[in-house]
């Protein structure tokens, strides 16, 4: 058994005292306060028009946007709690049911859209796209910041988490300048946007979310 | 871990007062922790000497995320969550450091050249030829027997920073020893 005295006096002597960690529902707040606008203005340039809700679909597109909200503030909190010690987030099963619910609401509201019109679908389909990443990347400039302060024993996961949060919230902002109906490109553009968000998410902070040993505190 | 359970309770106490910056607090807590974080990483390790490492970046990695804890809430899970994952992640490292470590490769160039050498001077020559912080971390690991941990700790550097000195250190060696057999 080696004597770890030496490394415990050099760590303590150098202890300072640190600010706590907010509680993860503080720390969600204040993620939304931050992301939110800055994902709004993000998008700015790709915003092109306002959701006219007296279109039919206007219902389904309102509880997609309900729901798109919860799931984003979910996996951001799970995201927060998965990144302390000991903690575990909500078993994910619970999110299963809701983003389901998000998707037969997406799905029902695409079917009875009228036929897409090739082409031009396309168009608007790489808009949607375009925007949601706009809307997306200050969120995942804020979201791995969040995550650095506090680091994680699963970046990974922590990240995915949040580029789910992220994802959900940027197609929030999406359906506020959209068509209350989809098409199907326009949805397929929108998973590929979402999917894009997570993938960019944890590339970008895997390196600095990870918790290494290193003593630069 | 009744007994280990049993005395944790003071523990949220301790590392209330060390996030405040009661340095005699957060000592008096990391010496009392280091006998849980053995127990729970035997349970993953058997190699002694990975365990006294892991042991040691735990307490690093408690270190750097002390803010992180929240005293209301027991502290043996928080530290249990620490050191299983530091763990996992050595057992994960020792899986793929296949190719040529650190540790046994310079151990074994520093053999070499004081058997071609014999000497202290040779070593100090081998040592000479190394820029400044390769030489210090080599001192700290090779000479003065210290943890990567604690190397890193001194040098105020990461763990991954100082394996990377620690290879090009190896790597610089290496080409040194060459240059000298080729000369004799």
């Amino acid at each position: 058994m080696r004597n770890h005295d030496q490394l415990i006096e050099q760590l303590s002597a150098s202890a300072q005292p640190v600010r706590r960690v907010w509680p993860t529902a503080w720390r969600v707040a204040g993620w939304i306060a931050a992301a939110l606008p800055c994902g709004a203005l993000g998008s700015w340039a790709l915003h092109s028009r306002y959701t006219d809700w007296s279109q039919p679909g206007a219902l389904l597109a309102i509880a997609a946007l309900l729901l798109s909200f919860m799931l984003g503030v979910g996996a951001i909190a799970s995201a927060f709690t998965l990144s302390l010690a000991g903690r575990k987030p909500p078993a994910l099963r619970y999110l299963v049911l809701p983003v389901l619910a998000w998707l037969m609401l997406n799905l029902s509201n695409m079917t009875a859209a009228q036929a897409p019109a090739g082409a031009g679908r396309l168009g608007e389909g790489i808009h949607c796209y375009l925007f949601m990443l706009a809307a997306g990347l200050p969120m995942i400039v804020i979201s791995v910041f969040s995550l650095y302060r506090t680091r994680s024993l699963f970046p990974a996961k922590s990240l995915a988490l949040a580029g789910c949060g992220i994802a959900f919230m940027s197609s929030m902002l999406l359906s506020l300048c959209h068509e209350t109906q989809l098409h199907r490109i326009d949805f397929l553009m929108h998973l590929a946007a979402g999917l894009t968000l997570v993938a960019l998410t944890v590339v970008t902070g895997r390196r600095w979310v990870r918790l290494e040993g290193g003593a630069r505190h | 871990m009744p007994d280990t359970d049993a005395r944790a309770q003071h523990w949220p106490a301790l590392m209330a007062r060390a996030q405040a910056g009661d340095k005699a607090a957060y000592n008096q807590l990391l010496k009392a922790m280091v006998p849980a974080i053995r127990a729970i990483v035997r349970k993953k390790i058997a190699d002694d000497v990975l365990v006294e490492d892991v042991i040691q970046e735990t307490l690093l990695a408690i270190h750097r995320v002390r803010h992180t804890y929240d005293p209301r809430r027991p502290v043996l899970p928080w530290v249990a969550a620490i050191a299983s994952a530091r763990a996992i992640d050595a057992l994960r490292q020792r899986g793929r450091q296949h190719e040529v470590q650190d540790d046994d490769a310079l151990h074994r160039q520093t053999a070499e050249t004081n058997e071609a050498e014999a000497g202290q001077d040779a070593l100090n020559d081998c040592l000479g030829a190394l820029p400044v912080r390769q030489r210090q971390i080599v001192e700290s690991v090779h000479l003065r027997e210290q943890s990567l941990a604690q190397a890193a700790a001194e040098a105020n550097l990461s763990l991954s920073a100082v394996k990377s000195l620690l290879h090009r250190a190896m790597l610089n060696l290496r080409k040194y020893g060459r240059g000298k057999h080729e000369k004799s």
